[in-house]
C-alpha cells in the first residue's frame, strides 16, 4: 500500500533524529556482540596457537613425578612406543617426541627459553619440519630459506631462534650466552610476524640442550600426538562456535599408558595438553566469560531499545491505522506494514553494527592481546579471523530480535479500533503485564540461583534479573513520581511542573531508562565484581607471597647446603628470621589433576596439610575433613582449613614435606626468605646456582595485579560501550520528550514565559528521570555483584570472592545517570533557549 | 479623559522576505482607552492574527510603535523593548486566549490559572485562581485535568488564566472558533464581562460578525 508508505515517509522526515538514532542504538548493539566474538575467537586462536607453538603438534604429554622423566623411564617408553603398546588397550599413538626444556639467560638478562628437539622425532616442533624434510624457517631478511638438519645436528650450538632475539643476528653469527656456550643462529622459527609473540625461544639439537642444561640425566618430557579426540558433543560444539568464550574449557577423555609401564614406573603421568591449557586458563576464562556475557547485554539493551521505539511509534499511530482500516485497508496489509518497517530497522541497524563491529573489534583487539600476554607470557594475537560466525550471529540476532519484537506491535496495529477516542499518547505501556513478567522473571532467577544449575544458570538468572529490573523501572518510576508530586505540593508550580511531564513522558521514555538502568547496573555490578576480585587477589598474593625475597630455579634442591648456610648466617646476623623451602609435584587425587607443593619452613610457623579453595570445593572438603591418599600420605591426614587461592585455577594443595610419602618431586624449587631484600639478596647471590635466579618479591606482586588490571580493562571500555548504547536510547527518548512539549512549551512562552523557562523545564525533566533511573540501578547493580561473585565465580571458577563495597562505584553511577540524562536534553533544551519567540508563533500556527 | 490604554502609529508590517514577501499592514494606527474592546475582522489571511501578535510584542513591525499605558506604571513601547523585556511585560500587562485553549494538559484547572498568577509574580496564586474561576462559573471544575472538561469550559479556564494577574489587557485570537454556536456565546459573554469587570481592555480577532458587534470598535483588515 504505497499511500501508508507515503505517510509513513513523511512522518519519518519529519523526526529524521529519532530514526537515526533508533537504528544507530541497534548498530552498537550488534557491534559489541560482533566484536567480542571476533575477538574471542581471535584469542581463542592465538591461545590455541601459542600451545601449539609450545608443544608442537603434540596433544599429550608423558611426564614423570615431579616433572622430570628420567632417561631409563624414556628409554621404557620408547620401546613400548616402538612395539605399539605406549597405551592402555594399545591406543594408537601417531607421534613421539622427546624434549628438554630450561631456561639460559640472554646478554641483556632476559630470560631466553631453551627447548631440545630430536630432529628426527615424528612430531613438527616449534613448526619445524622434521625428517627428510627441509623446514621452511624464514631468513632474517625476508624469504624462507632451507635449513640443513644435518647442519643443526653437526655443528655444536646451532639454533633457531624466535624472531624477537637478537633480531639484527644474521644466520651463521653467534650469540654469546652469559653461562653458557656461545649460540650460533642457523635461522629463525616461523609463524610469527612482527607484532606477534616476543617469546624468547631457542630451539637446539636435544644434546646440545642436555649438555647446556647440565642435565645429562634426564629428560624434559615426552610429547605425544594421539588421533583426534572422538567429537564432543555437537551441541557443545554448537554453542562453542556461537558463543566463543561462554563455555568453560572441557576435561579432554582420559587416555592411559598400558599397565606395565604404569607397574614399572608409578610415577609416570599421562596428561592432555588441553588440561595444561585448562590449568592455565581459569583466569582467561573468567575474562572471556565476562566478554561474552557483555557482549550479549549490550544487544539485549539494544533490542529493548527497538522495541521500545517501535512500540511507541506504533501505539502513536494507532489513531490513523483505525482510519486506514475504516477506509477500508485489510489488517494484515497494516501488520505487513508494521512488520516491514521493523525490519527495515532492523536491517540498517545490523548491517552499521556488522560494519561498527568489525572497527570495534580491531580497536579491543590490543588491549585483548596485551591482556593475553600478560596472562600467557607469550600469546599476542596478530589478526583477527576471517569467520562468517560472528557477522551471521549478529544479522541474526538483529534481523530475529526485530522480528520478535515487532510481532506483538504488528498484530497490535491490525487490531487497531475503527473509531479512535481522539486521545493522547498512552501514558504507560503493559503496566500489570510488565510487573507480572518481571515477578515471572524473578521467580526464575531465584530458582535459578538456588537450584544447582552450574554456572550458566547463574548467568541466566543475572540476564533474568536484570530483565526483571528493567521490566519495574516504569512503574516502580512511575510511583516514585507520584510521591514525589505528594511531597512537592507546597512548591510553586514551575517546580510542579516537571514532575507531572516526567509522569507523563514516562510512557516515552520508560524504555531507553530501562535500557540506562539495565547498563548502569550491570557498570555497577561488574566494578563490584571487578573491585573485589582485585582486592581479594591483592590479599591473596599478600598473603601467599609475604616473604620479601624469593629464590627460584630447578637447580636450587642441589645448592641447598650453601644456600642454607648463607641463610644461617645471616639468621645470626640478625638480617633474616626464617624461610620457607617449597618444591612441587604434580599428581593426582581422587581423579584430579592436583600441583602439591612440599613445604620446609625454618624460623617461621610449621606447615600444615591444607587444600586450595578450587580443590577443597571440588573434593567437597570446605570445611575441613581428612584427606586419605594412599602412597602419598601415611594415613588417614586431617586438614587445616582451605586457603584461598587464585593462581591460574589449578589445583593445588600444601603440606609438610616429611608427610609426602610419594615419588621424590624433581620439580622446581623456591626458597621464600623473611628479611629485607637489600641486605638478603648480597648475601644469598653468591651461594645461588648458575641457573637459579633470586628476586624481590615486591615487584612480582606488583606485576601479578598489573596483569589482573590488564584482563579487566576490556570489560570497562566493554561497559562504557553498553552505557553509550543505553545513553544514545536516552538521547532519542529524551528529544522525543522535548518534541512532545514543544506545543505547550510555546504556549506558554507566548503567555510570557522568560527566555530559559522551557529549557530549565527540559533539563529538570530529564534530570529527574535519570536521576531517578540511577538510583534504581543501585540496589540493582547491588544484586548483580552479589550474584557474579556469590553464583557465577564460584560455581565456575570454585573460587570465591571477598565482596567488597566501594561507595564510589555507586556514586559514579548515579553521577553518570545524572549526567547522561541532561546531556542527552542538553540539545533540545538549549535549541529551546535560542529560539526567537516567533518560532513559538510557527509551533503553534503549525497546530492550528 | 484618560490616557489610551494602548497607542499604535504607523505600524507597518510586511512577512516573509523577497519574493513570497508580503506587506500585511502599512501606516496602520490606533488607539484604545482602558476598559474598552476592539474587534480585528477580516478575511482569512488579511493580517489579523499578525496584527494581534505585534500588539503582545510577539512580532516585530517594520515601521511605527505600539505603546502601551499599563496601569499605574509608565507607559511602554513594546515594539522597541528587548525579548525579554517584552515577555516580562506579557506576563505581567497581558492575557492571551487561543483559539486552540492551550492548556497545560498535566495541570489542572486550578493550577493552570495559578500558574499564570506564578508567572506574574503574584503571591498567593492559588486563592487568585480560586476566586477567577468562582466567576467563571467554574468553581466545581477546579481540580478537573483540561482532559475532562468541554470545549467551552476549557475556554472559560483559559479566560480566567488570561485575567488572573490583573492585565491591562486582553488579547484573544478567535476565541469561539473552536467552539459551537451556543458555547460560543457563553463564552463570548464570559469574556466580555470579565473582562470589563476586570478593567481590562480587550482585542479580539474574530470572523462572528456577531460577536465583533459586541465589541466598542471594530477594525477590518484587508481593505473592507
Ligand atoms: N512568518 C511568515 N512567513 C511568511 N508568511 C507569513 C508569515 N506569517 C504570516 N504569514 C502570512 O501572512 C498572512 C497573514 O497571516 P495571519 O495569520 O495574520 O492571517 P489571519 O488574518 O489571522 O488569517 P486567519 O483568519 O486565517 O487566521 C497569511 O497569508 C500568512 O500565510
Ligand atoms: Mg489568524
Amino acid at each position: 500500500m504505497s499511500l501508508l508508505w507515503r505517510a509513513r515517509w513523511r512522518a519519518l522526515l519529519r523526526e529524521p533524529g529519532q530514526s537515526a538514532l533508533l537504528i544507530l542504538s541497534l548498530a552498537l548493539g550488534v557491534a559489541v556482540v560482533v566484536a567480542v566474538d571476533l575477538v574471542n575467537a581471535a584469542s581463542r586462536s592465538a591461545m590455541a596457537s601459542a600451545s601449539a607453538q609450545l608443544q608442537g603438534a603434540s596433544t599429550h604429554r608423558i611426564e614423570g613425578p615431579g616433572g622430570g622423566l628420567s632417561l631409563d623411564a624414556y628409554g621404557a617408553l620408547r620401546r613400548a612406543w616402538r612395539a605399539g603398546t605406549l597405551l592402555e588397550g594399545d591406543a594408537p599413538v601417531t607421534g613421539f617426541a622427546p624434549l628438554l626444556e630450561g631456561r639460559l639467560t640472554l646478554p641483556d638478562g632476559s630470560p631466553l627459553r631453551l627447548l631440545g628437539i630430536d630432529p628426527f622425532s615424528s612430531l613438527r616442533q616449534e613448526g619445524v619440519g622434521v625428517g627428510t624434510e627441509a623446514p621452511a624457517a624464514e631468513a632474517p631478511g625476508g624469504g624462507a630459506q632451507p635449513v640443513s638438519w644435518g647442519q643443526f645436528l653437526t655443528s655444536p650450538g646451532a639454533a633457531l631462534l624466535s624472531p624477537s632475539v637478537g633480531p639484527e643476528l644474521a644466520p651463521g653469527d653467534r650469540l654469546p650466552l652469559p653461562g653458557a656456550p656461545a649460540l650460533t643462529v642457523l635461522g629463525r622459527l616461523p609463524g610469527t610476524d612482527a607484532d606477534a609473540a616476543p617469546l624468547a625461544l631457542a630451539v637446539v639439537d636435544l644434546a646440545t640442550a642436555q649438555e647446556w642444561l647440565g642435565a645429562t640425566d634426564r629428560l624434559s618430557r615426552v610429547e605425544l600426538a594421539l588421533p583426534e579426540a572422538p567429537p564432543r558433543s555437537v551441541l557443545r560444539r554448537g554453542l562453542e562456535r556461537l558463543f566463543p568464550g561462554l563455555l568453560l574449557p572441557e576435561v579432554a577423555p582420559e587416555v592411559r599408558l598400558a599397565p606395565a609401564l604404569r607397574a614399572a614406573y608409578p610415577g609416570l603421568q599421562l596428561r592432555s595438553q588441553r588440561e595444561t591449557e585448562l590449568a592455565l586458563g581459569s583466569l582467561a576464562s573468567a575474562f572471556q566469560l565476562n566478554l561474552a556475557a557483555m557482549g550479549l547485554l549490550a544487544l539485549v539493551v539494544g533490542l529493548y531499545l527497538l522495541y521500545g521505539a517501535l512500540a511507541y511509534s506504533v501505539r502513536r499511530r494507532l489513531e490513523s491505522f483505525g482510519r486506514f482500516r475504516a477506509l477500508g485497508v485489510a489488517p494484515a496489509v497494516l501488520q505487513r506494514h508494521v512488520l516491514l518497517e521493523a525490519m527495515i530497522f532492523a536491517g540498517l541497524g545490523a548491517l552499521l553494527g556488522l560494519l561498527l563491529g568489525r572497527f570495534l573489534a580491531g580497536g579491543l583487539l590490543g588491549l585483548i592481546s596485551a591482556t593475553l600476554e600478560g596472562l600467557y607470557d607469550q600469546v599476542a594475537i596478530a589478526a583477527l579471523p576471517l569467520d562468517w560466525v560472528p557477522y551471521g550471529k549478529g544479522l541474526v540476532l538483529a534481523l530475529g530480535g526485530g522480528l520478535a519484537v515487532a510481532w506483538p506491535l504488528a498484530r497490535e496495529a491490525g487490531r487497531a479500533p475503527l473509531l479512535p477516542r481522539a486521545g493522547r499518547p498512552p501514558a504507560q505501556t503493559g503496566g500489570r503485564a510488565g510487573l507480572a513478567f518481571a515477578l515471572g522473571l524473578s521467580l526464575l532467577a531465584l530458582a535459578l540461583l538456588t537450584m544447582p544449575s552450574g554456572y550458566l544458570g547463574a548467568l541466566l538468572a543475572l540476564a533474568a534479573i536484570l530483565l526483571a529490573g528493567a521490566q519495574g523501572v516504569g512503574p516502580v518510576t512511575a510511583l516514585l513520581l507520584r510521591g514525589l508530586n505528594r511531597l512537592a505540593a507546597p512548591l510553586p508550580l514551575r517546580l510542579r511542573l516537571p514532575l507531572r511531564e516526567a509522569s507523563r513522558g514516562l510512557g516515552r521514555a520508560q524504555l531507553a531508562l530501562a535500557a540506562l538502568v539495565v547498563a548502569l547496573a550491570t557498570a555497577v555490578g561488574m566494578t563490584i565484581m571487578v573491585t573485589s576480585f582485585r582486592l581479594t587477589v591483592a590479599d591473596w598474593l599478600e598473603d601467599r607471597l609475604d616473604a620479601p625475597v624469593l629464590a627460584r630455579g630447578r637447580a636450587l634442591g642441589a645448592a641447598r647446603g650453601p644456600l642454607e648456610e648463607a641463610l644461617e648466617a645471616a639468621r645470626r646476623d640478625g638480617l633474616v628470621s626464617g624461610w620457607v623451602w617449597r618444591q612441587s609435584v604434580d599428581d593426582w587425587l581422587e581423579g584430579l589433576p592436583v600441583r602439591v607443593t612440599l613445604l620446609e619452613a625454618v624460623g617461621r610457623e610449621a606447615p600444615v596439610l591444607r587444600l586450595g579453595e578450587p580443590l577443597a570445593r571440588q573434593l567437597g572438603r570446605t570445611e575441613g575433613g581428612v584427606v586419605v591418599w594412599p602412597g602419598r600420605l601415611p594415613g588417614a591426614e586431617p586438614l587445616a582449613s582451605y586457603y584461598r587461592s587464585y593462581g591460574g585455577g589449578r589445583l593445588d594443595l600444601e603440606m609438610p614435606r616429611p608427610l609426602w610419602q610419594g615419588p621424590a618431586p624433581t620439580g622446581a624449587w623456591g626458597l621464600a626468605v623473611y628479611g629485607a631484600p637489600e641486605v638478603v639478596l648480597p648475601r644469598l647471590q653468591a651461594a645461588l646456582p648458575r641457573s637459579g635466579e633470586l628476586l624481590a618479591q615486591g615487584p612480582v606482586k606488583a606485576r601479578a595485579l598489573a596483569i589482573f588490571d590488564r584482563t579487566f580493562r576490556v570489560t570497562a571500555v566493554l561497559q562504557t560501550i553498553a552505557g553509550v548504547v543505553a545513553g544514545v536510547g536516552l538521547l532519542s527518548a529524551f528529544a522525543a520528550l522535548a518534541l512532545d512539549r514543544r506545543q505547550q512549551l510555546s504556549a506558554l512562552r507566548i503567555l510570557g514565559a522568560p527566555g530559559p523557562f522551557a529549557a530549565r523545564q527540559l533539563l529538570l525533566e530529564a534530570g529527574l528521570l535519570a536521576g531517578i533511573a540511577g538510583l534504581l540501578a543501585l540496589p540493582l547493580g547491588a544484586l548483580a555483584a552479589w550474584v557474579l561473585c556469590d553464583a557465577v565465580n564460584l560455581r565456575a571458577f570454585h573460587w570465591t570472592l571477598t565482596l567488597h563495597w566501594p561507595p564510589a562505584a555507586f556514586f559514579e553511577a548515579l553521577l553518570l545517570a545524572l549526567g547522561a540524562g541532561l546531556l542527552a536534553a542538553l540539545g533540545p533544551a538549549l535549541q529551546a533557549w535560542r529560539a526567537p519567540t516567533s518560532e513559538a508563533l510557527e509551533v503553534l500556527r503549525a497546530q492550528g | 479623559m484618560t490616557a489610551p490604554r494602548l497607542k499604535v502609529s504607523g505600524l507597518t508590517l510586511a512577512v516573509g522576505t523577497g519574493a513570497a514577501g508580503l506587506t500585511l499592514l502599512s501606516e496602520l494606527s490606533l488607539t484604545l482607552a482602558p476598559g474598552a474592546s476592539l474587534a480585528l475582522t477580516g478575511r482569512s489571511g488579511s493580517g489579523k492574527s499578525s496584527l494581534l501578535h505585534c500588539l503582545g510584542g510577539l512580532l516585530t513591525p517594520q515601521e511605527g510603535a505600539v505603546i502601551w499605558q499599563p496601569r499605574g506604571a509608565a507607559p511602554v513601547i513594546l515594539s522597541a523593548a528587548e525579548e525579554g523585556a517584552r515577555a516580562a511585560f506579557r506576563r505581567q500587562h497581558l492575557g492571551f486566549v487561543f483559539q486552540f485553549f492551550h492548556l497545560v494538559p498535566t495541570l489542572t484547572a486550578l493550577e493552570n490559572v495559578a500558574f499564570m498568577a506564578e508567572l506574574a509574580g503574584l503571591g498567593a496564586p492559588r486563592e487568585r485562581a480560586e476566586a477567577m474561576l468562582e466567576a467563571m462559573g467554574l468553581g466545581d471544575r477546579c481540580h478537573a485535568f483540561p482532559e475532562t472538561l468541554s470545549g467551552g469550559e476549557q475556554q472559560r479556564v483559559a479566560v480566567a488564566r488570561a485575567l488572573v494577574h490583573g492585565p491591562a489587557a486582553v488579547l484573544a485570537d478567535e476565541p469561539t472558533g473552536n467552539l459551537d454556536a451556543q458555547t460560543a456565546e457563553t463564552v463570548a459573554e464570559v469574556l466580555f464581562t470579565q473582562t470589563r469587570a476586570a478593567g481590562a481592555s480587550l482585542v479580539l480577532v474574530t470572523h462572528d460578525a456577531a460577536l465583533a458587534a459586541q465589541a466598542d470598535h471594530t477594525l477590518a483588515l484587508g481593505g473592507q
